[in-house]
């Protein structure tokens, strides 16, 4: 039957596929990253990180819990998820039956994959470890269920570190009178996804306790370009202050641009594009003034930033944007992790991830024991709010890291 | 018929049941076994989608949106109300099966393929944007969590448990729904019904001439097609327990299954098993090629169409025998 | 809403109007001539895109001459595509559906051939007129006002082209019958690969237009490429003139539409009124039942 024959065929050729197989003596890390689709941009960085650290550490350049010891060898293995939590799954699916690997970081990117990986870490007894995610859902899942989610660590704050941030700075910036808060009427340019919601929620709860109205809430499509129809609305509005969530550069390249060419009145706060290199030059003089968060990383003010983004530009030849920086980081407590706990008890590692306090480039990373998370704020990791100065990102605020005064 | 169905469809069916029943033994690699339960999720999706796309002749581009409404039918009546899993499935059904009555019937009366096609992917984007736009509901494309997995059942002792890490129970699951879906479709077809479908796709003409009430036996062919797609959606869904309105309804489903179909033959009972096959291995070995991937798949679909326009079903048959005049539908413009 | 508000709406409706029917009149002049639905052609405006990129911001063409380049790297691009993907294709059985398919997989193909060659990375084309025309209350940089004027003439010049040619003739009996035109001396299969280059010309003057405001990517086609459909069909299948009407007012509802309800349910309220269009007049709202 030819059926049959090709059944079998098809079968044998997807066994024969899957026989690679790993060396005893590396210890197999997993990674699942957006690399096709339109946030591959962020998941290239991602891989360029986690890479950078993978290297380092068995070049002996490592960030090593117990300098003069013996280290493991580690390799990296990353796979696709196409920004699809079912793709993820199934690429999980394989790293653990394939590669045998002991630690999973991922999602490097997304909450919502995020969300689906967590349910795998009990079922194939695996500790997770998230890089870049930072919905509040994901947290809450933590403490709905303590027990399902143990080995589950979420390697970046949540949602509310950059209201919390953005709260403190606008009470600070009017204070000073560096913003006015005329009416205090507040208005949100949002993308579609958790991250824009969960961002203007908290900022209307903790700006909504300060006096500010909520004049609306304009959501659109991650990648949207098109934002003229919604400023349109916005002008009709008059807000005082308008804040702006996206993820992809190029919505907030059109938004910067677009705003400014309609003359929208009041403030504008944008949230996280600006961290992406080709923004300021994309954007060119509309960027002028613009204050954002979060300056978390910044080659031109940092020495230590400076030095890793020399690295990433020897390495790949390309400029590094906190993505790098991020995945470098969580890479390496990964590490450092296993390092300590060995590679043979999951529960260990985990034990191990959530007992970290590693100083890394994005701050000191530490986990709250309650949601997995780690603790943002000072002393743990700043939230600095910048503004953008003559084409160059200066750190407004808090005024302690200050590295230039707000210009109104 | 015999186009469609090839020589011997129920020895042949069999044939591959039985085949499949083995892998559990054969492989002994979970993910191997993932990526069948995956194969055959979608066969059956592909196998119903095929009902109106090949053996109807209705060219719908819209089907991936029963898929995504049967799924979050029994997601969310079992997760959020708490019915059983079990029965919320069957719902799930029902609910595609009634959008599909609801959507055939304007469809169905217009003769023109690209209004077809054009008006259902049109539907479809709508069901995307409502279950993205419908937060409090479906949680968007944050994704909708906490799906239980079918209950376990008990037969002779044995537990038999479901769900994404249980590859045992859920493959058995999946094949019986493979097996029962495509024995009821061959079923169908080698009654009445199937000669009523191949009559109306050769020509709605003579079909009406032979008395054959054609709203109606399309609209229940139409809604048949949906009730089997989704219910391929509540296995998925309850097979991996997580849903993104972009992942069950957006454009890149359609690419999948509509690759899986045409890779196989259109309109044939086998083709769209072979095609999903196939291309379920295909995704995986591609993962080897990174960025590649999506330019070889896409390569793949437009090859096929102008190297092996009847797929590999149609490579297959025509061994044989030169295929009938009048086998494919001559879809000319209906101008 | 207060007269300004109106007004901008308008403007706003317009300019995606504009491109709307730019995109659509070149879905519609392929369907019309050869029955066939080129799901490709979103990708048509990508490419167009990253030619002028290219041109401008990689080897610093004079910004006309870049335009012109890319204009004419898309046309040959479709050309090969007529003759190597869509025109095997048609000589088959159930060549209309097949053709689709065939589209489907050369736009995915197309897609990630651009992040292959061109990277992930979002490119900005610059500006490339510059200041801000004020009437009134309302600011419309040029940038923008310049859309809906080169649309006009790009597809003015395309209906002369159409109706008032000698070469337009050979179109429109191409159209009516292949085989006929074909046995009067007319070269059907010229003329087929030359209607998809000028539809992929028009893309093109679309995405270049539109690509110093959205960026270029290399999935920039996909938004356009279902309202393009939506355009044709509301249109007329095949009717160039319906298609630009209808892309205006498709423009114009969705930006009427962001203004009432929520810009997250721009997409609903467009395709719904496709669907509920396609109940009441089947064949579109310009066309006759011959249209179609």
């Amino acid at each position: 039957m030819t059926i049959r024959r090709t059944l079998m065929s098809a079968a044998a050729t997807a066994l024969a596929l899957g026989a690679g197989a790993a060396s005893a003596e590396e210890i197999v890390l997993g990674a699942t990253a957006p690399l096709t689709g339109p946030a591959a941009n962020s998941g290239e960085a991602h891989r360029q990180g986690m890479e950078l650290a993978v290297k380092e550490w068995n070049e002996g350049r490592g960030d090593y819990v117990n300098e003069g010891g013996e280290h493991p060898t580690f390799r990296l293995v990353i796979e696709d998820q196409n920004s699809k939590p079912e793709v993820a799954v199934s690429a999980v699916q394989r790293m653990v039956t394939r590669d045998g690997i002991k630690l999973l970081l991922g999602d490097t990117l997304h909450s919502h994959v995020t969300m689906a990986l967590m349910e795998l870490s009990p079922q194939f007894n695996l500790p997770i470890l998230s890089i870049e995610p930072v919905s509040t859902l994901i947290a809450d899942k933590v403490v709905s269920d303590p027990e399902k989610y143990a080995m589950y660590w979420k390697g970046n704050y949540n949602s509310e570190g950059y209201g919390n941030a953005v709260d403190q700075f606008v009470e600070w910036a009017t204070g000073k009178g560096l913003l006015d808060p005329g009416e205090k009427k507040l208005a949100f340019v949002i993308e579609d996804t958790d991250y824009g919601h969960a961002n203007a929620d908290t900022i209307i709860d903790l700006l909504g306790a300060d006096g500010w109205t909520h004049a609306t809430t304009e959501t659109l499509p991650a990648g949207s370009t098109d934002f003229y129809p919604v400023l349109t609305k916005l002008r009709a509005e008059d807000p005082d202050l308008t804040v702006s969530v996206f993820t992809a550069v190029n919505s907030g390249v059109a938004l910067v641009r677009q705003m400014q060419e309609q003359a929208i009145p009041g403030r504008h706060l944008a949230i996280y594009y600006p961290t992406k290199t080709e923004f300021v030059e994309q954007v060119g003089d509309a960027a002028e003034g613009l204050v954002w968060a979060s300056l978390q990383y910044a080659p031109e003010l940092s020495e230590a930033h400076k030095a890793f983004d020399d690295k990433i530009v020897a390495e790949y030849g390309n400029p590094s944007t906190y993505s790098q920086a991020q995945a470098y980081c969580i890479t390496m407590l990964g590490m450092r992790a296993i390092e300590q706990a060995g590679a043979d008890d999951p529960k260990a590692i985990s034990d191990a991830i959530g007992a970290s306090d590693y100083e890394c480039l994005t701050g000191r990373l530490v986990f709250n024991p309650e949601n997995h998370t780690v603790i943002d704020g000072e002393g743990y990791i700043p939230i600095p709010v910048a503004q953008i100065q003559d084409g160059h990102n200066q750190i407004i605020w808090p005024e302690s890291s200050a590295s230039a005064e707000m210009v109104q | 018929m015999r186009s469609v169905l090839g020589s011997r469809p129920w020895l042949t069916l069999a044939l591959i049941a039985l085949v499949l029943a083995a892998m559990p033994f054969v492989i002994d690699d979970n993910y191997l076994l993932h990526i069948l339960i995956l194969f055959l999720i979608f066969a059956v999706f592909a196998t119903g989608w095929n009902l109106t796309l090949g053996i109807l002749g209705q060219k719908t581009l819209g089907h991936h949106a029963f898929f995504a409404i049967g799924a979050y039918t029994t997601a969310l009546l079992s997760g959020t109300v708490g019915l059983s899993p079990w029965l919320t499935l069957w719902l799930g059904v029902l609910a595609a099966a009634l959008a599909g009555g609801l959507i055939g019937i304007p469809i169905l009366r217009i003769r023109s393929m690209p209004h077809v096609a054009i008006v259902t992917l049109a539907f479809a984007e709508i069901v995307k944007l409502l279950l993205a736009n419908w937060k409090d509901v479906t949680r968007g494309e944050l994704g909708l969590w906490g799906i239980p997995p079918f209950p376990a059942i008990e037969i002779g002792g044995t537990t038999i448990r479901f769900g994404a890490g249980q590859i045992a129970g859920s493959f058995a699951l999946a094949l019986l729904a493979f097996v029962a879906v495509h024995a009821l479709v061959l079923w169908l077809l080698r009654g009445r019904f199937g000669l009523t479908m191949v009559a109306i796709r050769d020509s709605q003409l003579a079909a009406e001439s032979l008395s054959i009430d054609l709203t109606r036996s399309k609209l229940a062919a139409f809604a048949l097609s949906a009730a089997i797609v989704g219910l391929s959606g509540g296995l998925y869904a309850h097979y991996l327990q997580i849903l993104t309105p972009t992942s069950t309804a957006g454009p890149e489903m359609l690419v999948t299954l509509l690759a899986m179909i045409i890779l196989g033959g259109v309109g044939t009972f086998f083709g769209p098993i072979f095609g999903a096959l196939v291309l379920t291995a295909l995704t995986e070995y591609l993962r080897e090629y990174g960025d590649l991937r999506m330019l070889i798949y896409g390569a793949t679909v437009t090859l096929f169409v102008i190297l092996l326009p009847r797929g590999v079903a149609g490579l297959l048959t025509r061994r044989g025998r030169p295929a009938a005049a009048g086998d494919e539908p001559a879809t000319a413009p209906e101008t | 809403m207060t007269g300004t508000l109106l007004a901008e709406s308008l403007i706003n409706g317009l300019i995606t109007g504009a491109i709307y029917a730019l995109v659509g009149a070149g879905v519609a002049l392929i369907y019309g001539t050869m029955r066939v639905l080129n799901f490709a052609h979103g990708e048509m405006m990508m490419l167009g895109a990253y030619f002028a990129w290219m041109g401008v911001a990689v080897a610093g063409l004079p910004v006309l001459l870049a335009f012109a380049l890319a204009l004419i790297g898309v046309m040959i691009v479709a050309a090969v595509i007529q003759r190597a993907v869509v025109a095997p294709v048609l000589a088959r059985e159930d060549w209309s559906f097949r053709v689709i398919a065939a589209t489907i997989g050369l736009s995915v193909a197309l897609q990630s051939a651009a992040q292959l060659i061109w990277g992930e990375k979002f490119n900005a084309l610059p500006y490339f007129l510059d200041g801000v025309v004020q009437i009134g209350p309302m600011r419309l940089p040029w940038q923008r006002a310049a859309i809906p004027i080169v649309a006009f003439v790009a597809l003015g010049l395309s209906a002369l082209l159409l109706y008032r040619s000698r070469f337009g003739q050979m179109i429109r009996a191409t159209a009516q019958d292949a085989e006929a035109a074909q046995a009067v001396g007319i070269p059907a299969g010229l003329v087929h690969t030359a209607v998809f280059a000028l539809s992929a010309g028009l893309a093109a003057i679309a995405a270049i237009m539109l690509a110093p405001i959205m960026s270029v990517n290399p999935w920039m086609g996909l938004p356009y490429i279902l309202k393009a459909f939506a355009v044709v069909i509301l249109g007329g299948l095949g009717n160039f003139g319906g298609a630009i009407a209808a892309g205006l007012l498709l423009g114009l509802v969705e930006s009427f539409g962001v203004m009432v309800t929520s810009s997250e349910w721009r997409d609903v309220i467009s395709y719904g009124l496709l669907i509920a269009i396609i109940w009441v007049r089947p064949y579109g709202l310009f066309g006759g039942r011959e249209a179609a």
